[in-house]
């Protein structure tokens, strides 16, 4: 009986307590409906044109409209489905609280999707600008980050082709990067993540406009490199690739190849598996690249048969040849840049960390001088639907 | 706390305690006495029927016959009373009145059961019964006739009960079809009835019902007791009872289980539960019920375990479904907007767009407007039924989002889960009192209220107990045996035990796998227990 009421005691006081702690923890003050939001999808960072501070630019979506063009019953005239907003002050978190001078509704952050740094941003060091982001519970840690040569606040407003928000056209773009992997998508994570690393340097992809049939869409264009946080140089289409194979983000993409005996082939890359090794050898770095690659035959411009075992392996063997092109032109560009972009440095953080502490000063040095070696296993797989090629004749004797 | 108010309502009723004069005198043998003192018990009441007669000739003995006219069969009464008492009489010779109850009994009356009765309340009370009275003059006893016949419902399949195959009968307003319709199902000399009359003044008979053998003695004379506690003024439904016996009366979740059907009672009866009928209603209470319980159709075991166990776990959804997700959907819209995907979110934004109401207010007041078309679609005559779903299916679907009163989502969201509500009708009550608790915590906490709220609820629930055997038993306590009808409804020949903590006296229900049913061992255990 004596136990049973302290039970009972223990049970009413924990009862309390849980009580309790639901009225001091939360309650209806943090409280914002869905209608009281203006929702961001996408947002640009530049300098401001007076004075120094940033110029931040937001992309809102007007839900209403958005769902009125596709559902039919729409009403309220001819208003976009999104409102660019420009606010400026002297950091970024100060210009995003000065949007609300202009916005009659709350901000809210945790939904944007990519951020566009203007060049003259990242010319100026990025995470000055960037540390806003990582630190406010508010934006995500997977929104994209895009350098652009145009201004932010075009790229938010531009027609995006199927889309109708032009910031969700481009998570969609950024998504289908393996089609090509000709481009290198950065999440904010990212690139803090590089930063963090000491010797590498960062890359992001490029976005610009250009005006066809009087409209301006959006263009993905090559990658931009960034080092010790500041834009230096580009890489265009097929460097990117090269990059991407040493660091094994090739999850698809074509590559064509000029045949011997004239004409061209295309191949579809199904996968491919790289193995780096950096070394600190006679006084210089060594590092050794291994790709092995699995691709089917995607096209050819030629009547030749190009499905014989002999045929195959001149394939593979000019296949061998281009990828190895690819990842040397990136290669040249790094050294030129003197940015580490391949993560060489890192690797030896990781596995030879004494190395790397005596190497780690003059990275910059041992980095262009290092000894590349390339060694590629191409593998063609597949014809596609067919045995032999559609024009394909065999000649009469 | 609730026990708190429990022992105030104690007491006051304590206070007031008076009992009922109780009146066990004696018949008196004249005749008159007799009558006045009936007429004055009952009234002027014109269903009362005084039949005098006269038995015999030498000497002639005047009596009179009583009934209640309706309560009892007009052709056992002529056929098998009136008329043997006027003409088979005439060969009677120099009969003593002392003996001439006994000689009625034994060669005149061709009624079934026959009693003696010396006094006058049970005598009133089996006339109250459908039973005819005989007095003779001269006599200090009556004669109690088994008579009884009244219009009837016939046997239905219950309406709350539906179920696609298996036994579609259910139990009726009588108690005495209802055990019969038990004892069809369960042809066992173990099964027994205990009958007792609750009521103080309606004198309901009320019967315990459970199989010898294989029910925990303990369980039995704990429901006897805590009927025989029972002190009532009227008994018209189970839940008369159910309300006086349960373990906490003040949960908002069923202690004592119900149903109409006898297939679900056997079923109940042979894994050691207690049931208890009570007359004048379909229902039947059986005790001691778990939570799992109402979540198991008595389709589950007609229909393959497979698809049982499919249905079973859709039953599950559709309960957390019913009680969370207007909750759910109340704290992700006003607290936690940056976990809904992005598309999603623009979405129901564009729906709710310019609606004047919190979430939480739109949830509550279409919550409300539900659960009165609902009521109103159960009282309604059937006819007028139609009109209300029009008006409904209008006026709250379409009209109040053209209308820009409430965001066309949380119509979906209460129309979901307003049918999810009926998936598990045994917990329909319990289902709509926490939806709305939950969906308040959600507006004023967000997702943290709705933690609070099912820590608070398990908390609740694991104290719950339904005459000693915890209420979310064999979860918690976990008696891992039982889980292969919860969890799951393994196929029936991998059910060999009875759920351990209910049928522990007599575990065994019958041998693993599907070899040929040898069930001697079976037999053999129930032999020896029932002796």
């Amino acid at each position: 009986m004596a136990d049973d009421r302290r039970k009972n005691r223990i049970f009413r006081g924990s009862l309390g307590l849980l009580l309790l702690s639901l009225v001091l923890s939360g309650g209806c003050w943090d409280r914002r409906e869905l209608e009281t939001l203006a929702v961001v999808t996408g947002m640009g960072l530049n300098y401001a044109a007076q004075g120094d501070g940033y110029e931040v630019a937001f992309q809102i979506v007007r839900a209403a409209q958005l769902q009125s063009a596709s559902g039919g019953a729409g009403g309220g005239g001819e208003l976009k489905p999104v409102w660019i907003l420009r606010s400026t002050g002297p950091t970024v978190f100060e210009a995003v609280r000065n949007a609300t001078f202009q916005s009659s509704r709350r901000l809210f952050l945790s939904h944007n999707q990519v951020l566009i740094i203007s060049e003259a941003v990242a010319k100026g060091g990025l995470l000055p600008a960037l540390e806003f982001f990582v630190r406010d519970h508010e934006p995500r840690n997977t929104q994209w980050l895009l350098l652009t040569p145009d201004e932010p606040v075009e790229i938010l407003d531009a027609a995006a082709g199927l889309e109708r928000v032009s910031a969700l056209a481009i998570v969609d773009l950024m998504k289908q990067y393996q089609l090509t992997s000709k481009i290198k998508p950065v999440y904010l994570a990212d690139y803090i993540k590089t930063r963090i690393e000491k010797t590498t340097a960062n890359t992001l992809p490029i976005i610009r406009i250009y005006e066809t049939a009087g409209k301006k869409e959006l263009l993905l264009d090559g990658t931009a490199i960034l080092k010790e946080d500041r834009l230096v140089g580009f890489l265009d289409h097929k460097e990117t690739r090269g990059l991407l194979w040493v660091l094994g983000e090739v999850r698809g993409g074509v590559i064509t190849v000029d045949l011997p005996g004239g004409g061209k082939a295309t191949f579809e890359i199904f996968d491919a598996i790289p193995k780096v090794k950096v070394e600190f050898k006679e006084g210089r770095v060594q590092v050794k690249i291994e790709i092995k690659e699995r691709a089917g035959l995607g096209a050819q411009t030629t009547y030749a048969d190009l499905s014989t075992p002999e045929q195959f392996k001149k394939l593979e063997n000019l296949q061998t040849k281009a990828i190895e092109d690819e990842i040397r032109a990136a290669l040249a560009k790094a050294k030129a840049y003197k940015a580490d972009i391949f993560g060489f440095g890192e690797y030896l953080y990781k596995h030879d960390h004494r190395t790397w502490q005596r190497l780690q000063k003059e990275w910059e040095r041992y980095f262009v001088d290092a000894q590349v070696e390339i060694k590629i296993e191409a593998m063609v797989e597949e014809l596609g639907l067919v045995t032999r090629p559609a024009t394909y004749r065999e000649l009469r004797k | 706390m609730f026990k708190f108010l429990w022992r105030k309502l104690r007491l006051a009723h304590l206070r007031k305690k008076n009992p009922l004069p109780r009146m066990y005198r004696e018949l008196s043998p004249d005749l008159e006495v007799n009558l006045t003192a009936i007429r004055r018990e009952l009234g002027a009441s014109p269903d009362l029927i005084i039949r005098r007669i006269t038995v015999g000739s030498a000497p002639a003995t005047t009596g009179a016959l009583l009934y209640i006219d309706g309560l009892i069969d007009q052709q056992i009464v002529h056929r098998d009373i009136i008329s043997p008492l006027l003409n088979g009489e005439k060969g009677r010779k120099g009969q003593d009145s002392k003996g001439l109850l006994e000689y009625l009994v034994r060669q005149v009356l061709s009624v079934g059961a026959v009693k003696k009765e010396p006094k006058f309340e049970p005598v009133v009370q089996a006339l109250l019964e459908g039973k005819t009275v005989l007095f003779l003059d001269g006599q200090a006893e009556a004669l109690l006739l088994a008579t009884e016949g009244w219009e009837k419902r016939a046997i239905n399949e219950p309406d709350a009960e539906r179920i696609i195959l298996g036994p579609h009968e259910g139990f009726t307003e009588n108690i005495r079809i209802n055990t019969a319709l038990l004892r069809r199902k369960i042809t066992n000399p173990g099964l027994h009835f205990e009958e007792m009359k609750l009521g103080r003044r309606t004198r309901t008979t009320v019967a315990i019902a459970y199989l010898k053998g294989i029910v925990n003695e303990k369980l039995v004379a704990e429901v006897r007791s805590r009927l025989k506690r029972v002190n009532i003024d009227l008994v018209l439904d189970a839940n008369y009872l159910n309300e006086f016996i349960s373990d906490a009366p003040f949960s908002i979740f069923p202690t004592v289980g119900f149903t109409e059907r006898p297939d679900v009672t056997a079923a109940k009866l042979l894994e050691g539960r207690v049931a208890i009928f009570v007359d004048g209603t379909p229902v039947v209470s059986t005790v001691p019920v778990l939570l799992v319980e109402s979540f198991q159709s008595p389709d589950d075991y007609n229909f393959p375990y497979y698809y049982a166990t499919f249905i079973r776990w859709f039953r599950y959804i559709s309960f957390v479904l019913a009680v969370l997700a207007p909750a759910l959907f109340v704290a992700l819209g006003s607290y936690h907007q940056e976990l809904i995907p992005t598309p999603l979110l623009i979405t129901i934004k564009s729906a709710t767009e310019g609606t004047p109401f919190p979430l939480v207010v739109e949830m509550v007041m279409m919550g409300a407007v539900f659960e009165i078309i609902r009521e109103a679609g159960v009282r309604l005559a059937r006819p007028v039924g139609q009109t209300i779903s029009i008006v409904g299916a209008l006026v709250v679907g379409e009209a109040a989002v053209t209308a820009g009163l409430v965001g066309a989502p949380t119509i979906i969201v209460i129309a979901i889960t307003a049918i999810a509500t009926f998936v598990v009708p045994d917990l329909l009550g319990p289902g709509i009192i926490l939806r709305l608790f939950f969906t308040i915590l959600a507006g004023v906490f967000g997702a943290y209220g709705i933690l609070i709220g099912l820590l608070f609820i398990l908390l609740h629930l694991t104290s719950l107990r339904s005459f000693g055997v915890p209420y979310l038993s064999p979860l918690v306590p976990l008696s891992p045996g039982d889980l292969k009808d919860v969890l799951i409804r393994a196929p029936i020949w991998a059910m060999r035990t009875r759920p351990r903590l209910i049928g522990w006296s007599q575990p065994e229900r019958q041998p693993f796998g599907f070899g040929s049913s040898g069930t001697e061992e079976g037999e053999e255990g129930e032999a020896e227990d029932g002796g």
